[in-house]
């Protein structure tokens, strides 16, 4: 209590100061601070003086929680469990969503052999792995989609989608998109789908049938979460086949919305209020999508006719949209390092960096990042800055496997293509050796985000 | 008041203030030094520093750091014209850092309070970020023995606690 009265004081003080709201009361305070030693009676005085044990236990809350909002969440958990006091500011914390920390980015992969439930988390902070139990469907057999903002969308065995922050467990399935008709067996169980393989302009090819299990790999590319401030919701973009369209659900509403007629997606990301969105051929289109009838905005034209790099897109700190082309390697053939055997082999060769000059329409090459990182993958694209987040190194680019044959390739146990590039001297190393993802699903980055799906705490 | 505030600026802050610790130790400063301090800076501008600024709850020692802390870093909030007076960004980051590594725990805790009530943002993030450094990747029961923490859990709350988000306390 006596630390609640000081800090009372002590604020009202403050902001009778900084209001400077009217001339008697700002008068009043400083002039007690300034004047020779008041008597012992004076309660103000005696209240300042009293500084107390001189302890950490005693730190002042508003204090604490601001240094432990600049804790990774293991060591924020950690503080949590110290003592009462301490316990209670992290609450208060969490409650007012007021982490400051930009949380070093890590990542997740599964394997059977690890856990049917089990995802573990690879820090980048720490270089230890953490083991998260999440709930059911079995994350092992998920199809990971894609990660942003904290939250891991997959597709289960029955080929639907959830969206789920693995450090909170707190999960929410995602409206099916229908790619097809369903297909009901005699007892009305959902078995199969017709998968009609359309786009806007057309009919690409026959409709296929496929097990429940199997539309993922055909339909399902790459899943975004974006939080939506004017509305204050989440939305769900899709990249999905044929020909990698663009769909994207609110959360909570049980409708998809297909954004024709644009083909070839590769990578989103999303800046007020508008989402940004790169094709194979290095076009850019942006959507609002809050208004009714959406349009696609073109941001940059395509840049070439034919592509054999993966593209990403990313907003940089510094205020600059990034184009990143990540070709492969060679012809793709090969053998494996691991298993011996000729193999679909993925390689990623000399990545280029443009910055998007949005008024020319044109792209301008960067050779390196600076102070910068950039994470790319099956995942949101990262552009971090290295000063803010010092165990990540600055000028490098970490990528993930996210190549077309990444399924088969990580069912028959290949070496998947996941390093750490130096835009200096174009060398490759391991972002950890030896490898902890050996016969996993894929790593996906992901950011860590204690906020809960329905906080209403967003920053 | 706006006047006051420009003239501090023009005259590179030349006009003296006293600052008096607890104990009664008396720093001179000038203007722009002390103006760092948020609290000080209004009180400037509300002409209450003729007499000198009794800091009661603020030690001597602990105002001597605070002191030499504001002296190097006035040519942080100087204009741009006084570059003699200025220190340079690596003197500076190696002073910080001197500053705050050296410091015994209960000296470090001070300064943190001096930093909240003299409203020093930069002082006050610099000596947070040095607690939370000495927290990071230590076990609650390492946390208790770097601050001198009585755990004040029962030993079932304690484990329900863990329990809540078992994955970070598996070592």
């Amino acid at each position: 209590m006596e630390m609640c009265s000081r800090e009372e004081i002590m604020d009202l003080c403050r902001q009778a100061i900084h209001q400077n709201m009217c001339y008697v009361v700002p008068r009043v305070l400083p002039q007690q601070l300034c004047l020779p030693p008041p008597s012992p009676k004076d309660e103000l005085h005696s209240t300042l003086t009293k500084t107390s044990t001189r302890k950490f236990s005693d730190l002042p809350h508003d204090i604490l929680m601001d240094i432990i909002a600049m804790l990774e969440i293991p060591d924020a958990l950690h503080a949590a469990s110290v003592c009462s006091s301490w316990r209670s500011v992290h609450t208060k914390l969490h409650n007012l969503g007021k982490y400051k920390r930009p949380q070093t980015p890590c990542f997740l992969y599964t394997s059977q052999s690890i856990g049917e439930n089990i995802a573990c988390l690879y820090s980048l902070a720490e270089k230890r792995t953490y083991k998260l139990t999440l709930p059911e469907p079995p994350i092992s057999r998920r199809y990971l989609l894609g990660s942003s903002d904290g939250w891991l969308v997959t597709a289960d065995e029955r080929s639907e989608m959830h969206i789920l922050n693995p450090i909170t467990d707190r999960s929410s399935v995602c409206d099916n998109h229908q790619p097809g008709d369903a297909i009901f067996n005699r007892k009305g169980v959902l078995c199969k789908y017709r998968y009609s393989r359309h786009t806007a302009e057309g009919v690409t090819d026959s409709p296929m049938t496929l097990p429940l299990d199997k539309l993922r790999y055909f339909f399902h590319c790459k899943a975004f979460v974006f939080y939506d401030k004017s509305v204050k919701g989440y939305i769900v973009v899709l990249i999905h086949n044929p020909c990698e369209q663009l769909s994207f659900a609110r959360l909570g509403h049980d409708k998809w919305t297909w954004l024709p007629p644009h083909l070839r997606f590769q990578d989103c990301t999303y800046k007020d209020g508008l989402l940004y969105a790169v094709t194979s051929l290095g076009e850019i289109f942006a959507f609002d999508l809050n208004t009714t009838v959406i349009t696609a905005k073109i941001i940059m034209d395509r840049t070439k006719e034919y592509s054999r790099e993966r593209i990403y897109i990313v907003q940089a700190p510094w205020g600059d949209l990034l184009q990143v082309w990540r070709p492969p390697q060679g012809d793709g053939r090969g053998y494996d390092e691991i298993t011996g055997r000729s193999a679909l082999v993925s390689n990623t060769g000399r990545t280029k960096l443009y910055r998007v000059d949005t008024l020319a329409k044109e792209l301008v090459e960067i050779s390196d990042l600076g102070d910068h990182v950039l994470f790319m993958g099956n995942n949101q694209t990262y552009c971090l800055c290295a000063k803010e987040y010092p165990l990540l190194k600055a000028n490098h680019i970490y990528f993930t496997d996210d190549s077309e044959c990444l399924v088969l390739r990580t069912l028959w146990g290949f070496r998947l293509d996941i390093g750490l590039l130096n835009m200096r001297d174009k060398s490759v190393e391991e972002i950890v050796s030896p490898r902890l993802w050996l016969k996993c699903r894929a790593p996906v980055l992901l950011v860590p985000n204690p906020r809960k799906m329905n906080s209403t705490c967003h920053n | 008041m706006a006047a006051a505030a420009a003239e501090a600026t023009i005259d590179g802050g030349g006009k003296m203030i006293i600052l008096i610790s607890a104990d009664g130790k008396r720093f001179e400063v000038t203007e722009a030094v002390a103006s760092q301090s948020q609290l000080i800076s209004n009180m400037i501008e509300d002409d209450c520093t003729e007499n000198g600024v009794r800091l009661p709850n603020v030690d001597g020692d602990i105002l001597t750091m605070v002191v030499d802390y504001c002296n190097m870093h006035a040519g942080d909030a100087a204009a741009d014209g006084d570059t003699t007076k200025a220190s340079s960004t690596e003197e500076l980051k190696k002073f910080d850092a001197e500053l705050v590594q050296a410091l015994e725990n209960p000296v470090l805790f001070k300064l943190i309070l001096a930093a909240n009530f003299l409203n020093i943002k930069s002082l006050l993030d610099m000596t947070c970020q040095r607690v939370a450094d000495m927290m990071s990747g230590k076990t609650p029961e390492q946390m208790r023995e770097t601050f001198s923490i009585e755990n004040d859990f029962t030993p079932e709350e304690e484990a329900a606690i863990r329990q809540e988000n078992a994955w970070a306390f598996d070592d």
